[in-house]
């Protein structure tokens, strides 16, 4: 049956988050990472529940051990050809347009697999004070 | 300490695309041909690839990759067909990435190859998410599994570019409602080609052998 391979799949999307997460961590003196923001479409098969339950031992014994996952669901859009209008799907992940019953190859959202913002504490700067960052960076995501 | 917000807007399967992407252009270098199927345990992946290899083996230089969690049955069948085969066992992966077929891949046996075959790892949810640098990703179901397949797993259809219905001889004793079917493919995916075939009675199967030699001599014509 495939029911058990569900927590496989999110153990496996939570291992990849957290490898980006950590590369991240590494390349801007990062010393520990406190909230991760994904975002996830509900094409993708993800159950977030599950993601969640991965989350905690995917990140152990990394900088973003005992982190928050917060995760942004996000529906399903369509592009509806006869409607020539976008429809986002309001329960599942068929897609099929909710006003005219049209079925769609054209998937406009619902398929991310993103992470989207970290919040972070920086490592101490050799000097003794936090590491200095862009303005842009400060304000990224908010 | 304080802290500060990073934005970072990088996909999840990032380092996947990206080697993906390589395989495709190695792929088209070389000229070969790669197909992935998909499917649940037990829908006929590897009764449908042995057969295409034992077939196709005497006009291409092809090979076989399977992906199994456990065991190495599968391998071992695809083998009688004479082509060379590789398992690649992943543990408790779910799926194949484009990680595991790159170093797969580094092998003499699999060097100019015009048809590389892959059979993923029997599951519709994991592999369906990982591009493996195929060119024709298809999707099985079996009559026994009932009609709802793809309702249930729209994503292995959606980026499927063919389904395949297997085992027809069985469709009367299960009562598989055909036409019920074939709309659930087009509801997730209109217009998918839809080839329905029995390995065991043959039906059905030199259609499939015609559609995939289209789709190898088609991709020939576009990298020549």
């Amino acid at each position: 049956l495939d029911g058990n391979s569900l927590f496989v799949h999110e153990a496996s999307i939570a291992l990849a988050i957290a490898g980006e997460v950590c590369d991240r961590a590494a390349s801007e003196r990062i010393e520990r990472v406190r909230t991760v923001f994904v975002r996830i479409g509900v094409m993708t098969g993800v159950v977030p529940e599950a993601l969640q339950f991965a989350w905690d031992l995917a990140t152990d014994g990394t900088p973003a051990a005992g982190s928050r996952l917060k995760i942004e669901r996000v529906p399903l859009a369509i592009a509806c050809a006869r409607c020539n209008a976008e429809r986002t799907v309001t329960s599942g992940a068929i897609p099929v347009c909710p006003v005219c019953g049209e079925s769609s190859n054209e998937i406009v959202r619902g398929r991310e697999l993103l992470v989207t913002a970290m919040e972070v504490e920086d490592a101490a700067a050799p000097g003794g004070r936090p590491a200095e960052h862009s303005a842009q960076e400060q304000h990224a995501g908010t | 300490m304080p802290l500060r917000l990073v934005d970072v807007q990088q996909s999840i399967l990032r380092k996947n695309s990206t080697l993906a992407h390589e395989l495709r252009r190695r792929f088209e270098q070389t000229g070969t041909f790669v197909l992935n199927a998909l499917s649940s345990p037990g829908s006929g992946k590897t009764a449908l690839i042995e057969e295409t290899l034992t077939r196709l083996r005497g006009r291409y230089r092809v090979a076989a990759l399977v992906g199994d969690q456990a065991t190495e049955n599968d391998a071992q069948r695809l083998a009688r067909s004479g082509a060379p085969v590789k398992q690649i066992s992943t543990g408790a992966e779910c799926r194949l990435d484009a990680q595991m077929v790159t170093q797969a891949l580094d092998d003499d046996a699999f060097a100019a190859l015009e048809l590389l075959t892959i059979e993923n790892v029997g599951n519709l949810i994991c592999p369906a998410e990982y591009d493996l640098g195929e060119d024709l990703r298809v999707v099985l179901f079996s009559v026994t599994e009932g009609e709802d397949k793809p309702l249930k797993y729209p994503l292995a259809f959606t980026t499927a570019h063919a389904a395949v219905v297997s085992k027809i001889d069985l469709a009367t004793a299960t009562e598989f409602d055909r036409e019920a079917a074939i709309k659930n493919i087009h509801v997730v995916h209109p217009d998918l080609p839809v080839l329905e075939l029995s390995v065991k009675t043959g039906e059905g199967v030199d259609r499939w052998i015609e559609f995939l030699e289209t789709r190898i001599a088609q991709k020939r014509v576009l990298v020549s």
